[in-house]
């Protein structure tokens, strides 16, 4: 059950809106600053002046920036955000066409860490000191001190090309009647097992890393839970260790590793950029790198306009999530 | 490695020449491949002399039974195309080596780079001395589009219509060349006709600048929305279709035009050219993959998924492609080169002597032997090796390409054997006695010079201004420098003619291009030596585009790679004030100023591009090649050498030493390749 007052809730609500605004205006001035503008690629020396201030009204450069602003500031709130001069597409179809593709991989990658991360953490705090303790939490803290793009690299070479167990690059196989002969045809099925082994080796990589996070988080929350009053009365009374490890203890030590975990979530599309290179996922995070190189701002602009709201959006449902964890915590009044 | 890989200036010299669209070839042999893990080279001599084709050769030829058809050829590349296949919409290469193989033009051009015959079997030109003449020509009997309807007057005529209503950059010649509205059926014995500008290499530039557009699929049509691979209609006169287009993965190009290969690919000019093989192509698909990096896509060539990819193969990989059985490296010459602009509005590199001084510190020997490891070639002229017909050493029987004497007045350490130091001295001495390499013979900061080939001489005979040493002011020399004098320039440290600021050369950031950045630091290491204070200055490359193209605010820049032609024609947009604007609102070829001041060779570049006959104008374009090395807007640092990485275990007849194999010859390669055995 949450504790979150209504009248809190508005507040948190219109604090976030502001921020929002306040990010807003500072995405467009940011972009405003940079070289050039959207039709800066497309106008070439043979052009007119009077074909250049056309171009320049089409893709809607040449009023002023206040007007501009405006524009920007009403489309953007409805999700309006305008049209690609690189993919010739409206920016939110490029966008969602793209989201899905990030979302499988780093989604997956995710879940895998923040399962096996914070599982691992609670054993480790549980038993701290002990050898397998000391073992596992050493082998986390190499894990993540490697930095991503190695290890995908490292892992590239041995399984793909060394070994030719999977493939490491692109989502799916891209000619599959050359990889699987002529009368093949995608199914729903081939299709997922087929994304499946694609995926593996991304995955395997990030979450390589991504556990260990988790873990060293989980870990040392863990071990200060350990020693509580409520923990020993739980033993008490008699219940199972594993009863009192995860039900009793494990779920206070959570509320830090919830809020790593929103945060992570948020930071997909950060981590996205160099994951996506390494494997030619086609997703997001290439997306975004195109529109830096391309100036293709309207998509530039539209992907950190959504990074800055996932990020507002999952702080709130931190807040919320919170309530849930631990009964102590409420904002505003108790309802 | 080439600075070559930046998207955007891919993008903007794809629209700069005439020649830039079309697959041109070098006027030479090539060497082809051998199979067997090694490089190959063939030889570089100059065009040779092609007879005139005729015009309505019909060949008649079956590819039943011939082993050569068949297989899908699969192509490599790291950077992402156009998300929509749309030839109109097209600027960047990698959109376009696929779109090539769909969207032909409609003249094209022989081993000498000579105009011929191809969709239009004919033309001739009325009224060629005024600024707009008559084109008149012939549509070829039989031309079939990629769905097998034929190709029409009604096409060509809308193609352009379609071109100039909508503006189309991607074929900006055809904008500016052909007078809009003009192009129409003609009466009387020809088919077609035009007002066209009488410029070098018209059929070409003109009635040939845009591929043929099949008005039933293309009329009405929106050209920033529309998506014809969507609507299954992506064909024009070219071998192919486009059949699929996931600008993120694969795009795949199926041979459809039968016509093409049968007839058109087997005119007799074809037959005869030495570097065509005719029939082609013979791969039944070309399938492109895209993959997120360099080194994804090279794996992939090493792993077998490829059989070639984009561009050269990094130096540290080559070793890796050439242990691989079944994989060569094919030779080949960059289309550009690498280069440092001066700005001529500014003082003082404003003044010949001093951009000469400025040119005789660069160590050639250390960027080429030690920091490149011989990947590239010393650069002199304006105009790739691979390009040759638009050299100097080309009209010269006793002139060495490359190598020759006349094209080395700034090489200082090549001359010599062992490892002579930058002279400072004779470089400080130049200064001082305001000297200038005129283009006659003599002795210049050190350096024997014989003079130039044609005879050339630089626009300016003596400097410009009055330089002299004195002690050290600035503090960029008493810290960087243990030289005890700095240069003044009419009695004034350059600092204290620019508010306490040294001169700059502007380069990207050293991570993405550590050779050149290591090159300009030896490079500025030796010029404060004589007494200049120089520093670089780091920008992004969109940053250093806008500053250099845009605003000409820069002293020195490290300007990327530059686009050649074969006839020299590159030079008239790069160096003709015509290209040079003032203010910061448009692009600029000629964004040094060459030509503005009292520095410059308009008449003789426009005089060459409007020169009709090839082979003259590129003379003409050779001996302004000359001109431009000896008043140096630009310092022409390198030219790559292209490692071409090919499957060659599966497929044959590729061909070396010719400009971009990967990417300007690429129609040629794909017209020729085909399975062994």
């Amino acid at each position: 059950m949450t504790r979150i007052s209504a009248r809190y809730l508005v507040r948190r609500l219109l604090v976030s809106y502001l921020t929002l605004l306040v990010v807003m205006t500072v995405l467009f001035l940011l972009v405003r600053s940079m070289p050039g503008t959207v039709v800066t690629s497309m106008v070439t020396p043979e052009m007119s002046p009077q074909q250049v201030a056309r171009l320049e009204a089409e893709w809607g450069v040449d009023g002023p920036t206040w007007r501009t602003y405006l524009e920007f500031m009403v489309n953007y709130q409805t999700f309006d955000f305008g049209y690609s001069p690189t993919y010739r597409r409206p920016v939110a179809e490029v966008l969602l066409s793209r989201l899905p593709r990030t979302l499988i991989l780093f989604g997956a990658a995710f879940l895998v860490g923040y399962v096996v991360g914070p599982l691992v953490g609670i054993y480790l705090g549980w038993w701290r000191g002990t050898v397998r303790d000391r073992a596992v939490f050493g082998a986390g803290l190499l894990a993540y001190s490697m930095p991503v793009f190695w290890i995908a690299w490292l892992f590239v070479w041995l399984f793909d090309h060394e070994l030719g167990w999977l493939p490491s690059a692109h989502m799916l196989t891209p000619f599959p009647a050359e990889a699987y002969g002529p009368e093949f045809s995608w199914t729903v099925w081939t299709v997922i097992a087929d994304v499946l082994r694609h995926v593996a080796l991304p995955l395997f990589s990030l979450a390589f890393v991504g556990w260990a996070g988790a873990m060293l988080v989980m870990r040392p929350q863990m071990n200060n839970v350990v020693g509580e009053d409520y923990v020993l009365l739980a033993r008490a009374k008699g219940l199972p260790e594993r009863t009192v490890m995860l039900k009793h203890a494990a779920r206070n030590a959570l509320i830090p590793v919830v809020t790593q975990a929103v945060v992570a979530l948020a930071f997909l599309l950060d981590g996205s950029v160099i994951v996506e290179n390494v494997f030619s996922w086609p997703g997001l995070g290439q997306v975004v790198v195109g529109a830096v190189f391309d100036r293709d701002y309207p998509v530039m602009q539209a992907a950190f306009f959504l990074l800055a709201l996932l990020v507002i959006v999952l702080r709130l449902l931190a807040d919320v999530a919170y309530t849930y964890l631990d009964p102590r915590i409420s904002f505003g009044e108790t309802p | 490695m080439s600075p070559r890989d930046d998207g955007p200036t891919r993008r903007r010299f794809l629209t700069t020449t005439g020649a830039a669209g079309v697959a041109v070839t070098l006027a030479g042999c090539g060497g082809g491949t051998t199979g067997d893990g090694e490089t190959t080279a063939g030889t570089t001599d100059a065009a040779t002399e092609a007879d005139a084709p005729s015009s309505t050769d019909e060949t008649e030829t079956s590819s039943g039974g011939d082993s050569r058809y068949g297989g899908t050829f699969t192509y490599g590349m790291s950077t992402q195309p156009e998300s929509v296949g749309n030839v109109t919409q097209a600027t960047s290469v990698y959109g376009s080596l696929a779109l090539s193989l769909c969207y032909d033009y409609p003249v094209n051009t022989n081993h000498a780079d000579e105009p011929v015959p191809w969709l239009y079997s004919d033309w001739t030109l009325e009224g060629a001395d005024g600024d707009w003449a008559t084109a008149y020509f012939d549509l070829r009997e039989g031309a079939t589009f990629g769905d097998g309807s034929a190709v029409t007057v009604e096409d060509v005529v809308f193609t352009y219509d379609y071109v100039n209503e909508h503006e189309l950059s991607a074929f900006a010649d055809a904008v500016a060349n052909v007078r809009s509205g003009s192009i129409a059926a003609a009466d009387g014995d020809w088919d077609l006709t035009a007002e066209v500008k009488p410029v070098l290499a018209w059929p070409v530039n003109t009635i040939g600048a845009a591929p043929i557009l099949p008005k039933a699929v293309w009329e009405g049509t929106d050209p920033q929305r529309f998506d014809p691979v969507a609507e299954g209609q992506a064909f024009g006169t070219g071998p192919g279709e486009v059949t699929r287009w996931d600008s993120a993965t694969a795009i795949r190009v199926e041979v459809v035009n039968d016509w093409y290969r049968e007839t058109l690919n087997r005119l007799d000019w074809v037959e005869a050219d030495p570097l065509r093989v005719a029939g082609g192509p013979f791969a039944d698909a070309f399938n492109f993959r895209v993959y997120g990096s360099e080194s994804a896509m090279t794996n992939a060539l090493l792993d077998g998924e490829v059989d070639t990819h984009f561009g050269s193969v990094a130096p540290a990989r080559r070793g890796d492609v050439l242990e691989r059985d079944g994989l060569s490296l094919l030779d080949g010459y960059d289309s550009g080169f690498g280069y440092f602009a001066f700005n001529l509005e500014r003082t003082p590199t404003d003044d010949t002597c001093f951009r000469q001084a400025l040119n005789f510190m660069w160590d050639e020997r250390f960027w080429v032997e030690s920091l490149n490891d011989d990947a590239v070639i010393d650069g002199d002229y304006p105009q790739s090796p691979g390009y040759p017909a638009g050299r100097p050493e080309t009209y010269f029987d006793d002139a060495d390409l490359l190598t020759d004497p006349s094209s080395e007045l700034y090489a200082y350490r090549r001359r010599e054997e062992g490892s002579p130091a930058p002279d400072v001295e004779a470089v400080r001495t130049f200064l001082e006695r305001g000297a200038v390499a005129t283009g006659e013979g003599g002795t210049y900061a050190g350096v024997d010079y014989p003079g130039t080939l044609f005879d050339v001489t630089t626009a300016q005979s003596e400097a410009r201004h009055d330089y002299s040493f004195g002690p050290v002011e600035s503090d960029l020399l008493a810290e960087k420098s243990s030289t005890e004098v700095e240069l003044r320039v009419n009695g004034e440290t350059i600092p204290e003619r620019r508010d306490g600021d040294p001169l700059t050369v502007l380069i990207t950031p050293p991570t993405e291009q550590p050779r050149q950045a290591n090159g300009v630091s030896n490079w500025l290491s030796n010029l404060r030596a004589v007494g200049v204070p120089i520093e670089t200055e780091v920008l992004s490359f969109n940053a250093l585009e806008d500053r250099v193209f845009y605003e000409q605010s820069f002293d020195v820049s490290a300007a990327g790679w530059g686009d050649t032609s074969p006839y020299g024609g590159t030079n008239y947009f790069l160096f003709h004030s015509d290209w040079h604007t003032e203010g910061t609102e448009s692009y600029d070829y000629n964004f040094t100023g060459y030509g503005v001041g009292d520095v410059g060779y308009d008449e003789e570049l426009a005089e060459a591009y409007g020169t009709l006959d090839t082979r003259e104008a590129a003379e003409r374009f050779a001996k302004s090649m000359e001109r431009v090395y000896l008043d140096a807007p630009y310092r022409v640092y390198n030219y790559s050498k292209v490692r071409w990485p090919l499957n060659t275990a599966e497929w044959t007849g590729a061909v070396g030493d010719i400009v971009d194999p990967a990417y300007a010859s690429w129609p040629l390669e794909a017209n020729n390749l085909h399975r062994r055995g």
